[in-house]
């Protein structure tokens, strides 16, 4: 039997969400705590569809949660654990009034510590999701990385991050993955393929990370504490699927305790070296699919080329970087593309007048040069890789105003204007671009003219011609009229629900074609100013 | 001394000193002396002797108690070496005359033995495959549950295993990582770095349009604040000012007095005449008749509806199937919008990051002397929010009082009337 007479908010919005002050009371935690709880397990506040119904009521601007998610957080063991924490604090202040050092001591070693391992198979139950998430994850690391250490961030998070990030630059490295690179005013972006994925970061510039302070440390320190758990995990198995040892070596294996020094992991985090490599392990060589696919346009050929390429790019190069070069991205992408880097006081040691030096990278004025290699600026290098190919170094040499750099991540439509350098670019890479030339707008001297034809002259007077059969027009004139009429016929047809939008989308590219024309024309103007 | 036993002097007033000699009842005293005199004659007194001149301590025994179990040899030795502790005398042990750094680690108690202490191993966290480890907890050796379901509630219980995870919602379509556009190069191409910051100016100049139109509506529109000059003027009025001044005076006041009058229509009130009044009324019944006409028309529609009903019923699933289609398009447009957009997620406002640029000269064209713009840390906290991953805290709206308080004011000119001062 239906219930005649039920109570207003016991079913629907109003017990699917909770509120998160009703959640703390369930939880019994405080506020804090809560947040850092949610982060970790990876649970987001929703807005109801019922907003009222779900505020019994009321219409003030809440955070909710589904209410199962919260039932789900109660059987969380952490939250023992961030009571103990609660308990430990409460002692340790105890003992600090008390000045007894030893009992301090003897706290500190037994201070509550939880474990996520168990959290990130949770939240990730396959390595390939793991993958997915690791663009938040590995831009926060990189730019807490750089960041000093203060009452928040801890020294040994900063230290992890540091160690995380370099190895995964190092996998990424011998795994020759990355993909395209861009140097932004904010940072600079980069793009790997890893088993499939394509993952995106960005480092912040070396030099500067100014102060911020309507950033809310604790809460992203808590996004970074997890990520560092995942990062462990995710690199540990990257490691091992191309036969590196974990943690990570150079040239000869050393004990644990050497790993530790500053001086190893200064060499670890210079990237500069390659890594040992497990005997145990087959490298597996991916060279041969390629000359099966030959001269094919298909686009997985085409991607198999492009990583080639990648590949092999700097390949037999040594790279001296001077020392005002940024070296960490450097670096990762010479050595990315097969290169060999060094610069002076550097773990390889190359000094700068070495005979085996092919390329010097300067980002200064030179006075002196040598004869037997090249100099370009640093946008050369991360230019090349965009390029997939080595381009010449004429226009990257040093004192000279350096070509535009252009992001690899945006993707070009036909229609738009796309200057001269960028197509030359497109072209480099073995991209079609003759759709996009085709499509960039003619200017007027680029029309090829009509030829008048000659009409002879009709004779005056009263005169006799030989008849004509009519015959309908094969000129092509004739066919484009009547295209355009049947255009403007079918227009007409166009209901006057779709018609607003067809005009707008007539006159946007109207005026994107108009646009173009305009930069083309100012660019011939450029030109020839500078001839 | 109880009040009946008054006698000689004591009947008259006890404040005098006579009272104190004679009424006094010493009766009691002098029986306490007697007492006293008595004890002492027959042996001693009491009060002042010891406790073992009184009493013996009876040490036989009145009743069978049960009998103490016999102590094993061990036990006596134990019992023996107590007692003897207990007895000696405990005598300090010579100061240490160096300098004593640590306390002497404290013997086992009892017959424990010492065991060797372990120094505690700061064990290395190895690396391992979490993805291909077996995480799920197992029982304690100590236990023995064979019952799959018990071992399972006995996990459940002691929250080493966790019931299963409710599925995770998709909160967002959006990338975690958005590339900054082509125009935010550090050596941009020309054009792309025109649209990217012409895009930036254009929002700016919004934000000052919208700014200014607040400032508009804040400040009066038809008022004027009174300028000295005006003040003047309208303290010269009537007198006679120079030709040349008045002028100019003139044609000021007659602007601001054009601007700010704003009159409304004169209200008329005319009567209808005979004519109109009879027109009004034929209006108003032809109105009628065609009002009733339109009904009768309908009606007759009606009617006639019975004829086409295949064709109202095609009309009808024509239309039921457009609402299917345009609700579906709505449920679709939903799902898009949670994913993509900003959801309400607490009391604060969400503020998008400004896009960073960099003017034409500080675009230095090499990567040494790059400015760099914005902060990655701030971009980030901003992608979180604007992926619905963290809420956004705002304060609470603050409550205007609904009810005020009274206060009582004497006014002046009520104060100033005292007693005596005068109606006038």
């Amino acid at each position: 039997m239906k219930d005649r007479f039920k109570q207003k908010y016991t079913a629907g919005a109003a017990v699917a969400y909770m509120s998160r002050k009703q959640a703390l009371k369930k939880l019994q935690l405080t506020l804090k705590d809560f947040r850092r709880l949610c982060i970790i397990k990876g649970i987001y506040p929703h807005e109801p569809a019922h907003k009222k119904q779900a505020n019994k009521g009321s219409t003030a601007n809440k955070v909710f949660y589904y209410r199962k998610d919260i039932n789900f957080l109660a059987h969380e063991p952490i939250i023992n654990k961030f009571r103990d924490y609660k308990v430990f604090l409460r002692k340790l202040n105890h003992l600090k009034a008390k000045k007894e050092e030893d009992k301090i001591k003897k706290l500190y070693e037994n201070k509550p510590v939880y474990n996520l391992d168990t959290i990130v198979k949770e939240r990730f139950p396959t390595f390939g999701s793991a993958l997915r998430d690791m663009d938040d994850a590995l831009s926060l690391c990189f730019t807490f990385a750089m960041l000093p250490h203060t009452r928040v961030l801890k020294e040994g998070m900063i230290d992890s991050c540091r160690k995380l990030t370099a190895e995964f630059m190092h996998y990424v490295i011998e795994s020759q993955s990355l993909r395209n690179t861009f140097i932004s005013i904010k940072g600079i972006y980069y793009q790997a393929e890893v088993h499939g994925e394509k993952i995106t970061w960005v480092v912040p510039h070396e030099r500067g990370l100014p102060h911020v302070t309507d950033v809310d440390f604790t809460v992203l320190v808590t996004f970074v504490e997890f990520y560092i758990a995942m990062l462990g995990f995710v690199n540990f198995k990257l490691y091992q699927d191309i036969g590196l040892f974990y943690p990570p070596q150079i040239g000869q294996i050393v004990e644990a305790e050497e790993q530790e020094t500053e001086d190893y992991k200064e060499k670890i985090y210079s990237l500069a070296k390659p890594l040992a490599k497990r005997k145990d392990v087959e490298q597996v060589e991916d060279s041969e699919p390629l000359d099966l696919l030959g001269e094919d346009s298909d686009a997985l050929a085409q991607k198999v080329r492009e990583t080639k390429s990648i590949k092999t790019m700097f390949k037999g190069a040594v790279f001296y970087l001077n020392r005002e070069c940024p070296k960490e991205a450097l670096t990762f992408i010479i050595r990315n593309g097969g290169g060999v880097v060094g610069w002076e006081g550097g773990p390889t040691d190359l000094k700068a007048d070495a005979k085996n030096i092919t390329y010097h990278v300067v980002d200064r004025p030179m006075d002196k040069m040598e004869v037997n290699r090249l100099y370009v600026q640093p946008q050369w290098v991360f230019d090349c890789l965009n390029a997939r190919r080595k381009l010449p170094t004429e226009k990257y040499m040093p004192g000279v105003a350096l070509p535009p750099h252009f992001s690899p991540f945006t993707s070009e439509k036909a229609g738009d204007y796309i200057p001269f350098e960028r197509l030359e670019e497109l072209r480099s890479m073995g991209k079609d671009v003759a759709e996009l030339e085709a499509a960039i707008p003619k200017t007027m001297d680029e029309l090829p003219m009509r030829k008048k034809e000659v009409k002879p002259e009709k004779p005056k007077g009263i005169h006799i011609v030989t008849g004509q059969m009519h015959k309908k027009s094969k000129e092509k004139f004739h066919e484009t009229v009547e295209k355009g009429q049947e255009l403007k016929m079918r227009e007409l047809m166009i209901s006057k629900k779709h018609q607003r939008v067809y005009h707008s989308m007539k006159t946007t590219f109207k005026r994107n074609r108009n646009d173009a024309l305009k930069l083309k024309k100012k660019a011939k103007m450029a030109k020839a100013a500078a001839v | 001394m109880v009040a009946g036993k008054r006698t000689g002097a004591a009947k008259g007033s006890r404040h005098n000193k006579k009272y104190w000699r004679k009424g006094t009842d010493i009766t009691d005293i002098e029986d306490a002396i007697h007492v006293k005199s008595r004890e002492a004659a027959t042996g001693g007194i009491i009060d002042d002797m010891k406790d073992e001149d009184i009493f013996t301590v009876d040490r036989t025994s009145t009743s069978k108690k049960s009998e103490e179990p016999k102590l094993t040899r061990k036990q006596q030795a134990a019992l023996d070496k107590i007692t003897r502790n207990i007895t000696i005398e405990k005598t300090a042990l010579p100061k240490p005359t160096g300098k004593v750094l640590k306390k002497p680690a404290k013997l086992p108690r009892g017959n424990a033995s010492v065991k060797p202490k372990k120094a505690k191993v700061v064990k290395k966290k190895e690396g391992f495959d979490v993805w291909t480890t077996d995480l799920t907890p197992t029982i304690p050796k100590n236990k023995t549950l064979d019952n799959e379901m018990a071992a399972e509630h006995y996990l459940k219980i002691v929250k080493k295993k966790q019931p299963k995870a409710p599925g995770k919602a998709i909160t967002t379509l959006l990338p975690a990582v958005e590339v900054a556009q082509g125009g935010a190069s550090y050596n941009p191409e020309s054009a792309e770095y025109e649209e990217y910051v012409g895009r930036i100016a254009r929002e700016e100049q919004k934000l000052i349009d919208s700014e200014e139109k607040t400032k508009r509506g804040i400040e009066p529109q038809w008022e004027k604040v009174t300028t000295d000059h005006e003040r003047f003027l309208e303290m010269a009025e009537g007198l006679r000012i120079h030709p040349k001044f008045n002028e100019e005076e003139e044609a000021e006041t007659s602007e601001v007095v054009e601007e700010a009058t704003v009159k409304n229509a004169p209200v008329s009130c005319e009567r209808l005449t005979k004519e109109q009044k009879k027109k009004k009324a034929k209006a108003q019944g032809i109105e009628k008749e065609e009002k009733r006409r339109l009904e009768e028309k309908a009606r007759e529609k009606d009617a006639h509806n019975v004829y086409r009903t295949k064709q109202i019923h095609k009309e009808l699933d024509d239309e039921e199937k457009e609402r299917h289609e345009e609700s579906e398009a709505r449920k679709k447009k939903k799902v898009l919008n949670k994913l993509t957009k900003r959801q309400k997620l607490g009391r604060g406002k969400f503020v998008d990051a400004e896009d960073p640029f960099l003017l034409q000269e500080e675009l230095t064209g090499n990567l040494r002397q790059i400015k760099p713009q914005g902060h990655v840390l701030d971009d980030r906290m901003k992608s979180l929010q604007r992926r619905n991953m963290l809420p956004i805290g705002g304060n609470k709206a603050k409550k205007l009082k609904t009810s005020l308080k009274h206060k009582i004011v004497e006014k002046r000119n009520v104060k100033a009337v005292v007693k005596g001062s005068r109606v006038i």
